[in-house]
């Protein structure tokens, strides 16, 4: 049984810039907008996410958690969050929690606040694994009525283990 | 309906026994020999009796002189089950005759439907058990998973013999694994007790404190899904009752299952959980901040096969079920409208002395 990775690893084709740009893009296509801070906050590396709110669905991500998730860009949109991904109920609650206060009371961009914790692949066979470390979270508003209708956030994710065989 | 009524009162008066005849929609047109205390209304929405009213009525008046015989259960207005044996047979278009044979309370009749209950709340039982074991396996292997996770990181990290060891980090590892372990032994332990057969288990003395934990454990999956916040409120230990702990355990999971379901997509989804003590009963009560439930509907939802799911997701046996579960401990399950959005107050009495005798 091995941990699959713990090691430093190589961002050198991640633009920041043209992340940004993307994610720029994606909330135009939504008919969202957020705090203008937000870009600036975005680091090497960073997993970056737009999820509505109080569903939680995904409407978008840029292609970094790709390069480790096992679901597809379907599964991730049409399926809760919950459903796919396990965390222990501790870090879930906590993060559920700040999601919502961020979605409902925030203004700007703030730190998620929340220590670094393990993310499971709940319907992958092998238990994919990741350690996320949170990084920033702002409310997104529907352009036009200027409800608040989505989160988008950073994270970094490092996949560190799963099972050598089926469970 | 007036011709019918007049035409089905001749056609009565002429026959032997005790006759009703009833329209196609299931209305009363005519009778004799029916006990005055015969709520027709109530027997129209409890049979719950392999054949239902509807289906009974579309056989007969699909089949032009068709005859079958059928077993129906109703309340009389004092409570009590009546059983009976009828006949039906379509007269004429619009029409049924439902000639009923030993109208008088029938032991054998009533202790089939005892049966029939039993039978019904048994594979009710594991139908959530087989729907809840799917998820219940990942509530256990993705915990387990951190498990494996930190123990093998604990383990890289003391093989070094160089490593400076990071004692909070450590320590944050260990945690986790207690954390989980204990967490994966909760569910296995209260599935291994939710799934046997409960049916003629003894009523004992019950902590309800225990029944709700473990109830709780056993919907986690649903909960988690739901992103709902679990709240027990003025819980004590020392709050305790009297039945059969998995059957009330089948009760809690089934009204947990639904608040889930009623706060999906819900802002800041929550479930109460608290006790209350009335008179010389102890409510158990759940609450959610979902929709609650619409006021059309309120009279429907203890009825078999009544649901508001989607085709596939539900057989409306749940609340059904838990109502006579509730009901054979002496106690009342019903919806309070007096507090919250969906409140639902399951009753039961303090003590062994107030419980119907088996």
């Amino acid at each position: 049984m091995e941990m699959i990775n713990t090691q430093v690893i190589d961002y050198s084709d991640y633009d920041i810039a043209q992340e940004v740009e993307k994610l720029k893009q994606a909330l135009q296509r939504l008919n969202l907008k957020t705090d203008e801070k937000f870009f600036s906050r975005v680091e090497m590396g960073d997993t970056i996410e737009i999820y509505s709110y109080p569903e939680n669905r995904q409407l978008y991500r840029n292609e970094e958690f790709s390069r480790f998730c096992s679901y597809s860009a379907e599964q991730m949109s049409d399926i809760a969050f919950p459903k796919l991904f396990w965390r222990s109920d501790e870090d879930q609650n906590a993060l559920v929690k700040r999601a919502a206060q961020v979605a409902l009371r925030e203004n700007g961009v703030v730190s998620w606040g929340l220590p670094n914790h393990e993310l499971v692949e709940s319907l992958h066979p092998r238990k994919r694994t990741y350690e996320i470390k949170m990084g920033s979270i702002a409310p997104c508003f529907d352009a036009g009525s200027d409800q608040r209708v989505a989160w988008v956030s950073t994270v970094r994710v490092l996949l560190v283990f799963e099972w050598d065989q089926d469970i | 309906m007036a011709e019918l009524q007049s035409d089905s009162l001749r056609m009565i008066e002429t026959m032997p026994g005790n006759v009703a005849l009833f329209s196609e929609q299931g209305k009363l047109a005519a009778s004799e020999g029916w006990k005055k205390e015969i709520r027709i209304e109530d027997y129209l929405h409890i049979n719950e009796f392999k054949l239902s009213w509807d289906e009974g009525m579309k056989r007969a008046f699909g089949i032009p002189s068709s005859r079958f015989d059928e077993k129906i259960f109703f309340k009389l207005q004092d409570g009590r089950d009546e059983g009976l044996r009828l006949r039906m047979t379509a007269w004429r278009k619009r029409t049924v005759i439902v000639m009923i044979e030993g109208f008088d309370f029938n032991r054998e009749v009533l202790t089939e439907l005892d049966q029939f209950k039993t039978l019904q709340a048994s594979k009710a039982h594991y139908e959530e058990m087989g729907e809840m074991a799917g998820g219940l396996a990942h509530e256990i292997n993705n915990p387990l998973t951190v498990v494996l996770l930190k123990s093998l990181q604990m383990k890289k990290l003391l093989e070094k013999e160089s490593a400076e060891i990071n004692r909070a980090q450590m320590l944050d590892s260990a945690e986790k694994i207690i954390t989980q372990t204990e967490r994966i032994a909760k569910i296995v332990r209260s599935l291994m007790n939710f799934s046997r057969d409960a049916s003629s288990d003894p009523m004992v003395d019950c902590q309800v404190s225990n029944l709700i934990d473990e109830s709780i454990a056993l919907c986690s999956e649903k909960i988690r899904i739901s992103t709902a916040e679990v709240i027990c409120e003025d819980i004590s230990p020392a709050d305790r009752c009297y039945g059969r702990p998995v059957q009330l355990m089948q009760v809690l999971v089934n009204l947990v299952n639904n608040a889930c379901d009623a706060l999906t997509g819900r802002v800041e989804p929550k479930i109460y959980i608290g006790i209350r003590h009335e008179d010389r009963f102890l409510d158990i009560m759940i609450r959610d901040n979902g929709p609650g439930v619409p006021p059309e509907i309120e009279q429907k939802i203890f009825k078999p096969f009544f649901t508001t799911k989607d085709a596939g997701k539900g057989s409306g046996l749940g609340l059904s079920i838990s109502h006579g579960i509730i009901a054979r401990h002496g106690g009342k399950l019903f919806l309070d409208r007096t507090v919250g959005n969906s409140c639902f107050v399951v009753r039961l009495p303090y003590g062994n002395d107030q419980y119907p005798s088996d």
